[in-house]
């Protein structure tokens, strides 16, 4: 029996996200796996310390770029209850939109990549040409293709009016045909189902002893939706319930056909809000709040599981913020499910699990060619304990 | 060793959401977040740790508590018993050494003048 | 299958997608926020925008009375236009801000509003 350590580093050409994976091969089956990482850490939630409220939100917005929204909407949910403000319903509505043209923009970006670790470039090319609507749709909307930022405390930063509504459906309209055609391929051609089934198992009790969450989750049978069990702002009404998403097969395979069809029902959502909108109306102008209170909490449905966020205010500024992001919670199961797979099944497991490793940090100070880890409590007092 | 599994027994929790450590006054308080199934609200618990005390382990209840907890003792230095990955370092434990030719010397400050 | 080798075929002999940049400019929206100026001859020298910066940009020069501010910590969030009680901090749709030297970052775009009342 042999053991050799085989590195899949931080910068590969294949895997997109810096994630050191330390694999103890035997031949070509993997018999363990490790994970190390600090790679592309940023202390974002040191950043947003000491700042007013509205000046705190722009700086959690900005911790990923592809789920930008989902960390905006976790926020507000945590501290408007503390201002203690009344919101009306189309602020409410405008931002339902922007978070399921978010969800629809992230599983058209996962789609691309799931088809570059594969090795077909036309396949990604073709999910990424759909995903430039999506980005016009956001130009128009709120000012920027990525970050796009059009939330305050209790309002928003302008209101869409007639012709906005009107371009959303027209783009809506060009892409839905493309994506029901790409969703065919993915699920029959030989040479993919061939790749996906019947590997990177994750079985049902496995899902609900570890606490996974999103589409890691719905894959495996187990019903974890932030929307339908704690609905808040729009998801409330009545007429804009969401059907959660669920398959039973436990492999790769169900967790991408369950990305697929969360495109649709995301369409179908989009639609009944821009009727539900009154493009007249407009929304309150700024004004400042203060907070009540110690502690807020609050939770949002990003496009990969639940996001979570727990705020200390003091003296109306935030003193600290813990973003618990939803691939922290579903890191405990990266080095289980691959023992005893091939080596060559390895980016197309970790492409299926989805992971945004922006979102999660750690802090390293370089300093006269030895690398040191400071804490942060260290970091407080300015010098380093033994 | 502080002793916190009986309480949280007591709540009877289906999953662990989230463990967090805040300073008050100098002091950190580790606040526990639990979640339930079949209800939309989300439990806290909260408990004082003075220097030099440390906490018994989660991880017999709920295993996806040794990521958490190796967090927490990295970020503000209290120690988890029973964890055998607190007190190691998890993030940039092992990773591959910077060789002696680095380009780099010195420490850096990053201001607005850099 | 099929429907993939039609769409091959008609790929093929239609226009590519992609434009070609510096011969064709690409189109943005109105609304794009893409630089950022100040109407020097309005502004009251209040500090609203100073307190409010999350990067701590723009700073009021206190010999010359107006606001001032370095595009090169600038984020284009939009909270100093959003407190500016005389509305004289405004964004226009041009992208390309390269600068070959750092301190040509401090020097200041043209002031005056072509569209009066709107904010990008």
């Amino acid at each position: 029996m042999h053991d050799k350590i085989f590195p899949i580093g931080p910068q590969h050409p294949s895997l997109k996200e810096p994630i050191f994976l330390k694999l103890h091969v035997d031949g070509s089956y993997i018999t363990k796996a490790e994970f190390n990482l600090g790679y592309a850490h940023r202390g974002v939630e040191k950043c947003a310390e000491g700042y007013l409220l509205d000046t705190a939100l722009h700086a959690v917005q900005r911790t990923c770029g592809i789920c930008s929204q989902c960390h905006s909407l976790a926020f507000l949910n945590a501290v408007e209850p503390m201002a203690g403000i009344e919101v009306p319903d189309k602020v409410y509505l405008q931002r339902l939109l922007s978070a399921e043209l978010e969800r629809i923009h992230s599983h058209l970006l996962w789609g691309g990549l799931m088809a570059h670790e594969i090795g077909l470039e036309t396949l990604f090319m073709y999910y990424w040409r759909e995903r430039e609507h999506i980005l016009d749709v956001f130009d128009d909307l709120t000012g920027n293709r990525v970050h796009h930022s059009p939330d305050l405390i209790g309002t928003a930063k302008r209101a869409f009016n007639r012709k906005n509504l009107d371009f959303i459906l027209e783009k809506l309209d060009l892409i839905e045909p493309e994506v029901k055609e790409l969703k065919e391929v993915m699920r029959s051609e030989r040479v993919i189902t061939s790749r996906f089934k019947k590997h990177g198992m994750i079985p049902r009790k496995m899902a609900i002893d570890l606490g996974l969450v999103g589409p890691t989750a719905r894959g495996s049978g187990v019903e974890n939706d932030v929307r339908v069990h704690d609905p808040y702002m729009a998801y409330a009404f009545k007429e804009l319930k969401v059907k959660p998403v669920v398959r039973n097969e436990c492999d790769s395979w169900g967790r991408s056909m369950v990305r697929c069809d969360e495109v649709f029902e995301s369409i179908g959502l989009i639609r009944k809000a821009c009727e539900m909108i009154d493009p007249k109306e407009d929304v309150p102008k700024r004004k400042n709040v203060f907070a009540k209170g110690t502690y807020g909490r609050g939770r949002s449905e990003a496009p990969r599981g639940e996001n979570f966020h727990f705020v200390k205010v003091e003296n109306n500024r935030i003193s600290r913020i813990k973003m618990r992001t939803p691939t922290l919670a579903n890191l405990i199961c990266y080095s289980r499910i691959m023992e005893g797979e091939d080596i060559t099944d390895v980016p197309v497991i970790m492409m299926s699990l989805d992971p945004c490793i922006s979102c999660m940090e750690r802090v390293a100070v370089i300093r006269n060619e030895k690398k040191e880890v400071w804490t942060s409590h260290e970091l407080f007092e300015g010098k380093k304990h033994d | 060793m502080l002793n916190v599994t009986d309480e949280i027994k007591k709540m009877k929790a289906d999953r662990l959401v989230s463990i967090t450590v805040a300073k008050e006054k100098g002091k950190n308080i580790v606040f526990y977040h639990l979640a339930r199934n079949d209800s939309p609200e989300i439990l806290e618990y909260s408990i004082k740790v003075p220097k030099n005390e440390q906490v018994k382990s989660l991880i017999d209840l709920f295993e996806n508590a040794a990521l958490y907890e190796a967090e927490a003792t990295e970020l503000f230095g209290v120690k988890f018993r029973g964890n055998e990955l607190s007190g190691k370092r998890l993030f940039q434990g092992e990773g591959p050494p910077i060789p002696k030719t680095c380009a780099f010397k010195g420490a850096f400050r990053v201001t607005k003048d850099a | 299958m099929v429907s993939m080798i039609i769409k091959v075929l008609k790929n093929l002999l239609s226009k590519p997608f992609t434009s070609k940049y510096p011969k064709e400019k690409a189109k943005v929206s109105v609304n794009f926020r893409g630089a950022i100026h100040v109407d020097q001859e309005n502004c009251i020298a209040c500090r609203l925008c100073e307190v409010n910066c999350p990067t701590g940009a723009i700073v009021v020069d206190t010999k010359k009375n107006y606001a001032v501010v370095d595009r090169s910590l600038c984020i284009l969030c939009g909270m100093c236009a959003e407190v500016c009680p005389v509305n004289v901090i405004w964004f226009s749709n041009d992208y390309e801000n390269a600068e070959k030297k750092k301190k040509d970052f401090r020097k200041q775009l043209p002031g005056p509003n072509p569209r009066p009342g709107k904010r990008s």
